[in-house]
This record gives C-alpha cells, sequence and structure tokens, in this order.
C-alpha cells in the first residue's frame, strides 16, 4: 500500500505539476491568452447548446409538450459525446501507459509488484478523466438547468451519481478498443507515408462531414426552414437512433430519475465490467507488456547517402525525418498541411455563398486571403515547439560547428515549404474549382507565403525564448501551450486584419470602378481610357491591404527572429 | 597547444556560488588527458563549457588555436565529443544519424565511407546501423555516438564517462583507439570517476573536486613515485571535504 501511494503521488505530480520551478518567469501574457481562447471556445458551446436547449424542448410531439422528455433526448446526445471525448482520452492514454519503454525499464527496476505500478497509473488516468467529466458535465448540466425550468435540484444530486459512474463505462469501452487500437498503432508504426495518407484521409473525411453538417444548417439559415428543424418528424428519429445509445441512454435516465433502478443496475453492472476488465489488464496485458522487447528490430532497407549535404539542407532532412517518423508530429503537421486545401475550399464556398446570401456581393478576393491565411496560421501552430520538441537534443545542436541562426532556420524552411506547399494546393484549388480569378490566386499565394513564414519566424523564436528544458513533461507542455496561444492569438488577429481591411478596401475599389466606368461612359474614347485605367488601378487597390499587412509582417519578424538570436541560443540550458 | 582552458569559471542561475572556477587545462597533440573527480565534483559542467553547450562567466576555451568565443565555428569544428547521456535524434537511423553529422562537419563522401566502415567494425554494430536509434539498447546507442563524434576525424576528441554501458570487448577496442587517436597527433580529453581507466590510459591527470582544480599529475611520474592514484585520490578529495566542512561549521 506505502508503494501505492508512492508512486499514485508521483504519477499525481507529474500529471498535475502545481508548483512552478523555483527561479521561473510566470508567463502572464501567454496564461492569459489560453485562458481568453478557452473562455472564447466555452461561450461559443455555452451559446450554441443553450438556445438548443430552449428551442427543441419547446416542440410537442404528438400535441404533447414534455420539456423532460426532451431534455433527456438531449441529454442522452451531450452524454454521448462526453462518453466519446472519455473514451479517446483513455485510450490514448492507457497505450501510452502501457507502452512506454523508458519509464517502465525505471520501474521494472523497482522492488514493486507490476500491478502496483498500473494500479498507481490507472488511478492518475481515472482522476484526470473525473476531472475531465467533471468539466464537461458541469458545462451541460448548469445549460440545462437554467434552459429547462421543468429540472428540480435533484438532478443535480442524480447529475453526480452519472459523474460517478460515467468515467468507468469510458474505461470499459476503451479498455475493449485497447488491443485493435495497440495493435493498429504497431502496424503503422513504421509505415511512415501509410499513416500519412491514413490519418490525413481521416481528417479530411471528419472535416467533410463536419463541413457537410454546416452547409446543412447555413441552406436551414438561408431558406429560414430552421425554425421548423425541431419538428416532430425529427423527434421521432432522434427517439429512434437514441433508443441504441447504450450506455449514454442509461446515464440520461438516472440524470433524470426515470426508469431509474434499471438504468442505476445497469450503469452499476457497467462500472464493475470495468472494474473487472481493468483487472484483466493489470493480470495479462500489462505484465506482458512489461516485459515485451518494445524495441523490436526494423530493418530498414539501407540506403546509402552518395552525396555530401549542405549543414543547412542536412539538418533541414534531419528535421524532416524527425516529423515524418514521430507519430504525433506527422498528426498536428503534415496531415493538416495535407487537409488544408480541401478545408479551405469547403470554408470558401460555404462562406461565399453566405455572403452573396446576405448582402447580395460576392467577396471573393478578400474572402480567399481571409480563408487562407486562418487556415494557414492553425497549420503553423505546430511551429510553436518548433525548439522545444526537441528536448535535451535541442542543447547538443550547440556544440555543431554551425552558426545558431543556420540551426533555426532549417526549422523555419522546412516548416515554411511545407505550409507553401499547402498555401499553393489551397489556392489552384480555390482558382480552378470556384469564381476566385487567376490573378486574384497569384497575388494571394505570395501573401500567404508571406505571412505564413512570418507566423513561422514569430513561433519559433518565441518558442526559444519561452523554452523551459528542464522543467517536467507536463510543465513543458504547460509553456508549450501558452506560446501557441500567443502565436495563433497574433496570427489570428493580423489574419483578421489583413481580411476585414481587404474587404473595406475591396467595396471601396468596387464603388469607384463602378463611378468611374459610368463616367467614362459619357464621356469620348479619351474618357473611356481614363476610366478603364481608373478601374484597373482600383482594382489593383483592393490588393494593397493584404499585400502590405504581409509584407511589413514578414518584416517584423524576420527582425524579432534575428535579434541577438546566437545570444538566445548560447543562454539555453538545461 | 591543442587545448588552452584559462581560468573557466560557470555558476548556473539559480545557484549564488560558481559550480566551476579558476579551471586551467592544457594538453597537446599526442596526449591523453583526464579528468577525475567524484560525482558532481564539476567534470560535466566543466566538458559542457568546453564544448559550447553551456555558456560560461569567465575565463578563456581555445581548441586548436581557436577561442570558442570569438571563433566558435572553427573551435568547434576540431572537436568531437561524447556525452555520458545519449541524447539522440531517435527517429533517425544509426547509419543516417553518422552521416547527417558527417554533413554537419563537411566531410567528404569517400572520407566517411572509409571511417564508417573502420568504425563499424571497431564497434561490431553490423547492419543494426540501418535501425532505427529508437530501437538500440544503451551499449548501441554510446558505440553510435563514438562513430558520430569520429567521422569528422576530430583533432580534440572530448569524453564524458567513456566507459559506461559498453561491454568488456568495445571497452578495451574504445582504450585502444584512444592510444592510437592520441599516437596519430591528436588529442583525447576525458570525464572520469574510473580510477583505473585513468591510470591505464592516461598521460596527464587533473584531479577536481568542489568544482575547482586541486591538483595537476603526470601519470608516469607519479607511477614511477610508487604511489598508488586511488589512495592519493581518495585521500586530496577527503581533505577538501574536510576542510570546506570546517569553513562552513564556523
Amino acid at each position: 500500500m506505502d508503494n501505492f501511494k508512492i508512486l499514485f503521488k508521483h504519477e499525481l505530480k507529474m500529471r498535475f505539476p502545481l508548483k512552478p520551478q523555483k527561479g521561473k518567469k510566470i508567463d502572464i501574457l501567454g496564461t492569459l491568452l489560453s485562458l481568453l481562447m478557452i473562455t472564447l471556445i466555452a461561450v461559443v458551446f455555452v451559446k450554441l447548446l443553450s438556445t438548443v436547449a430552449s428551442n427543441y424542448t419547446l416542440v410537442r410531439v404528438n400535441k404533447v409538450y414534455d420539456p423532460l422528455m426532451r431534455t433527456k433526448e438531449l441529454l442522452n446526445v451531450c452524454y454521448m459525446a462526453v462518453i466519446i471525448a472519455l473514451v479517446i482520452a483513455g485510450l490514448e492514454n492507457m497505450r501510452k501507459t502501457l507502452t512506454d519503454t523508458k519509464y517502465k525499464s525505471i520501474l521494472l527496476r523497482m522492488p514493486v509488484k507490476h500491478q502496483t505500478i498500473f494500479a498507481s497509473k490507472l488511478a492518475t488516468l481515472l482522476i484526470s478523466n473525473y476531472i475531465l467529466a467533471f468539466l464537461l458535465m458541469a458545462a451541460v448540466s448548469l445549460i440545462f438547468y437554467i434552459s429547462v425550468s421543468e429540472l428540480t435540484p435533484l438532478f443535480w444530486f442524480m447529475t453526480v451519481i452519472v459523474w460517478l459512474l460515467m468515467p468507468m463505462a469510458a474505461f470499459l469501452i476503451a479498455t475493449l478498443l485497447l488491443v485493435p487500437y495497440i495493435k493498429l498503432v504497431e502496424f503503422l508504426s513504421h509505415k511512415y507515408i501509410l499513416t500519412l495518407i491514413t490519418v490525413s484521409a481521416a481528417i479530411m473525411g471528419a472535416f467533410l462531414l463536419y463541413s457537410g453538417f454546416l452547409s446543412t444548417v447555413q441552406s436551414l439559415l438561408e431558406t429560414g426552414s430552421i425554425k421548423f428543424l425541431f419538428n416532430e418528424k425529427f423527434i421521432n428519429t432522434m427517439k429512434s437512433l437514441l433508443k441504441w445509445a447504450y450506455p449514454a441512454n442509461c446515464f440520461a435516465n438516472i440524470a433524470l430519475a426515470s426508469n431509474l433502478l434499471v438504468s442505476l443496475a445497469v450503469a452499476v453492472v457497467i462500472a464493475a465490467a470495468s472494474v473487472f476488465t481493468l483487472y484483466l489488464i493489470s493480470k495479462k496485458l500489462f505484465f506482458a507488456t512489461l516485459y515485451k522487447n518494445d524495441d523490436k528490430l526494423h530493418t530498414a532497407k539501407p540506403k546509402v547517402q552518395k552525396i555530401k549535404l549542405p549543414p543547412l539542407i542536412s539538418l533541414m532532412r534531419k528535421e524532416l525525418i524527425c516529423i515524418l517518423r514521430e507519430p504525433k508530429h506527422l498528426f498536428s503537421y503534415f496531415a493538416i498541411a495535407v487537409s488544408m486545401p480541401l478545408m479551405v475550399y469547403c470554408c470558401y464556398t460555404m462562406f461565399e455563398s453566405l455572403i452573396s446570401t446576405m448582402i447580395g456581393l460576392r467577396v471573393t478576393f478578400p474572402l480567399a486571403v481571409l480563408i487562407v491565411l486562418i487556415f494557414s496560421v492553425l497549420t503553423n501552430t505546430f511551429c510553436s515547439n518548433n525548439v522545444t520538441r526537441d528536448g535535451a537534443a535541442a542543447i547538443k545542436v550547440k556544440m555543431y560547428p554551425v552558426k545558431a541562426s543556420t540551426i533555426l532556420l532549417a526549422k523555419v524552411l522546412l516548416c515554411a515549404t511545407v505550409s507553401s506547399l499547402s498555401i499553393i494546393a489551397a489556392v489552384v484549388v480555390l482558382a480552378c474549382a470556384t469564381s476566385l480569378t487567376a490573378l486574384d490566386a497569384l497575388v494571394i499565394i505570395p501573401v500567404a507565403i508571406a505571412f505564413s513564414t512570418a507566423q513561422i519566424f514569430i513561433a519559433t523564436r518565441m518558442d526559444l525564448n519561452g523554452a523551459k528544458l528542464s522543467s517536467t513533461l507536463a510543465e513543458m507542455k504547460n509553456a508549450s501551450n501558452r506560446t501557441i496561444a500567443k502565436v495563433v492569438t497574433l496570427g489570428l488577429v493580423l489574419a483578421l486584419a489583413a481580411g476585414i481591411f481587404s474587404v473595406i478596401s475591396y467595396m471601396l475599389s468596387h464603388s469607384t470602378l463602378l463611378s468611374s466606368v459610368s463616367d467614362s461612359k459619357l464621356g469620348g474614347n479619351g474618357a473611356n481610357l481614363i476610366g478603364a485605367i481608373i478601374g484597373i488601378l482600383a482594382g489593383m487597390h483592393a490588393y494593397l491591404v493584404p499585400v502590405i499587412i504581409s509584407i511589413i509582417y514578414l518584416g517584423a519578424a524576420v527582425f524579432y527572429y534575428g535579434f541577438r538570436i546566437e545570444k538566445s541560443l548560447d543562454g539555453l540550458v538545461i | 597547444m591543442l587545448i588552452e582552458i584559462k581560468d573557466l569559471a560557470k555558476k548556473y542561475n539559480s545557484r549564488a556560488d560558481y559550480t566551476v572556477s579558476g579551471i586551467s587545462i592544457f594538453g597537446d597533440a599526442g596526449e591523453i588527458i583526464g579528468i577525475l573527480g567524484h560525482n558532481g565534483a564539476g567534470k560535466s559542467t566543466t566538458i559542457k563549457c568546453i564544448t559550447g553547450m553551456h555558456p560560461y562567466e569567465a575565463g578563456e576555451v581555445i581548441i586548436a588555436g581557436h577561442d570558442l568565443e570569438k571563433d566558435s565555428i572553427e573551435a568547434k569544428k576540431n572537436f568531437g565529443y561524447i556525452a555520458d547521456e545519449h541524447v539522440l535524434f531517435e527517429r533517425m537511423t544509426g547509419y543516417e544519424y553518422i552521416n547527417f553529422m558527417a554533413d554537419i562537419y563537411g566531410v567528404e563522401i569517400a572520407d566517411r565511407e572509409e571511417r564508417l566502415a573502420r568504425y563499424q567494425e571497431l564497434f561490431a554494430l553490423g547492419d543494426s546501423i540501418y535501425n532505427p536509434i529508437s530501437s538500440y539498447s544503451h551499449g548501441m546507442k554510446q558505440k553510435v555516438s563514438f562513430m558520430a563524434a569520429l567521422i569528422h576525424n576530430p583533432k580534440v576528441l572530448i569524453v564524458d564517462e567513456p566507459m559506461v554501458g559498453l561491454d568488456p570487448y568495445t571497452a578495451n577496442s574504445v582504450k585502444l583507439f584512444f592510444k592510437q587517436h592520441a599516437a596519430d597527433g591528436n588529442l583525447v580529453l576525458f570525464s572520469s570517476h574510473n580510477l583505473d581507466v585513468v591510470s591505464k590510459l592516461c598521460n596527464r591527470v587533473y584531479i577536481i573536486d568542489q568544482g575547482k582544480i586541486l591538483e595537476e599529475i603526470d601519470v608516469a611520474e607519479f607511477k614511477a613515485s610508487g604511489r598508488d592514484l586511488e589512495e592519493y585520490f581518495l585521500n586530496i578529495t577527503q581533505r577538501v571535504a574536510k576542510v570546506v566542512g570546517a569553513k562552513e561549521n564556523g
């Protein structure tokens, strides 16, 4: 028991580091921006769910007004989403627990039973899942409690019971999926291109579904039929689907104290089954993986290097290998960059149609600028750990006979190459498949590349400035999140500025163009020519704003990046 | 002189006092120099400063005639470094990593192929070199670190705890290699707390304790005087510990 306590305490400290290290500066701006982003997401979520909840509960089925039944259906959907989130988190965490070789090798040397090791890790995972469930369920429950006046304080009491049981149910599902998931990850572990294709296809598929959903909402908004969306037919379809939504429907029943005994019994059985499967995993799987040789030899075909590469190119190649062969990097960068053209296309077509319906004007160029810039900012989020993702190796590069600026420039150039290819593909897709003109596309490509490169320079330097290589993994993650928040906020603000000013400029140039054309029609041939020139100049004027913003941003970013960079890298220590 | 370290001093941000100070080490071609000290004596900090991994507050580090601060690129070109902890790019294969290091140091293809074949035999790494580093054992990582550090045939080879994790056969090969490398007109500088390795390999030894050099020993002369290095080392470091302890107590 003492061993369990010691290990459990250690795990808790690693996962939830409450005290910052002595002598470390607190990043107030980064923390504030992180909080701001979380608040923004929460506000959107609360607003959306409360609107749906208040509209949905008003619907009468068979002319009967039954807000509690409607609440149960909606709660069912929400609980299902919470369970999915918990299953995803649990699945990946359990896989890591079972396959983390470094930590395992330390623990194996300790005179502690392997069940104790697993139990301490599991208890920490459960706590983190309970915290996640608490945050999600508290928000959902509060929204329902405010929106549905029929709910009594009993709802809160029952919600606590649901909260106690739900993470266990999610763990059961995760444990059932664990073995196939580990097999899948193992299968893909050395098949980098296949992984890239699979992950990119999954992202694109998910985005297509999401944009399909948004397009439906948009067409409902345009036709005004959104008011009639939540009708009897819709609710009956929901009911027939939710009948099979185990175990979320049991939890919805418990929360509203309907069919309580049966639902509670099912939930308790699920929780007990969860405990049993966890016991089985600790007994069989954890023991097996503890002693399994994880370092399975992967015999790659020997590729002989036939030419000497310049240091900069070799550093870029190294960076490419390290990103491509690390699944989490592959997902968070390459797969997103590959999927970007589709995402840009979907967003552009949807918003172009929406704006054209709302204001009767086809705002093509500024909209394309705005969307391409926003997506390039989001894709380049990865660059916010350009330095820290190397961990201790970030220090080792200091002994290379290469300037610090070259070492970091290799990272920037690789990211800029990936980002530029992604931007070019996205803009070409827009030019080929939408009403965006070739001239617009030719302007957007350099503007977006300059903007994106500036973003990468800033992200890399901010990461270097805020690097906390001597900290624990959790502290490093927090520092990295704060850097990401700062970089993304800056990028989005500037992308919005470029987009909005471009819209204004576009509108002004269009009105100038129309008036100049009408003026020239009144005059002779000379007036015609002058009118045409004014028209072209006015058209060019629309391009100026994003061009100027991206040039200034790139200049400022290069200055910020290069300012005393050698000294900054020199000061980076563990 | 291939290495000249004059009055090196380093302190970490979180500490008020210097971790190492007044460190002066000199070495010429053909020498094997040891830095001897127990854990926490300041060996690794000294080496990290010499290799440019840690900035230092005072002193001079000159490698093959190039000042590490003023002419850092040229200074760095002239040494190879093997750390006690193997921080490698684990997603690369051993072969890719060694070639990457060869590119960084500008080694010609013909030279690197000849050296790679030689070291592959010396370290008995075989075809494992084509596997990802993440699949290597501690010893194999140590061997790849050696090969990567030697691929540019450095004039100064700096090693932190060289024998850690090596099997007896490879450890013996490394000792022979150190001797050969020095005999070829180069310098080997390594830190260790292994008195046996130091006494058998080194021409000169610097004993370091509490961040300061206590003594410079010519190993041949020392052995000729009939004294025992282990006994001497323990005496001298204990004496310092007592003096420091007495000062701290009042």
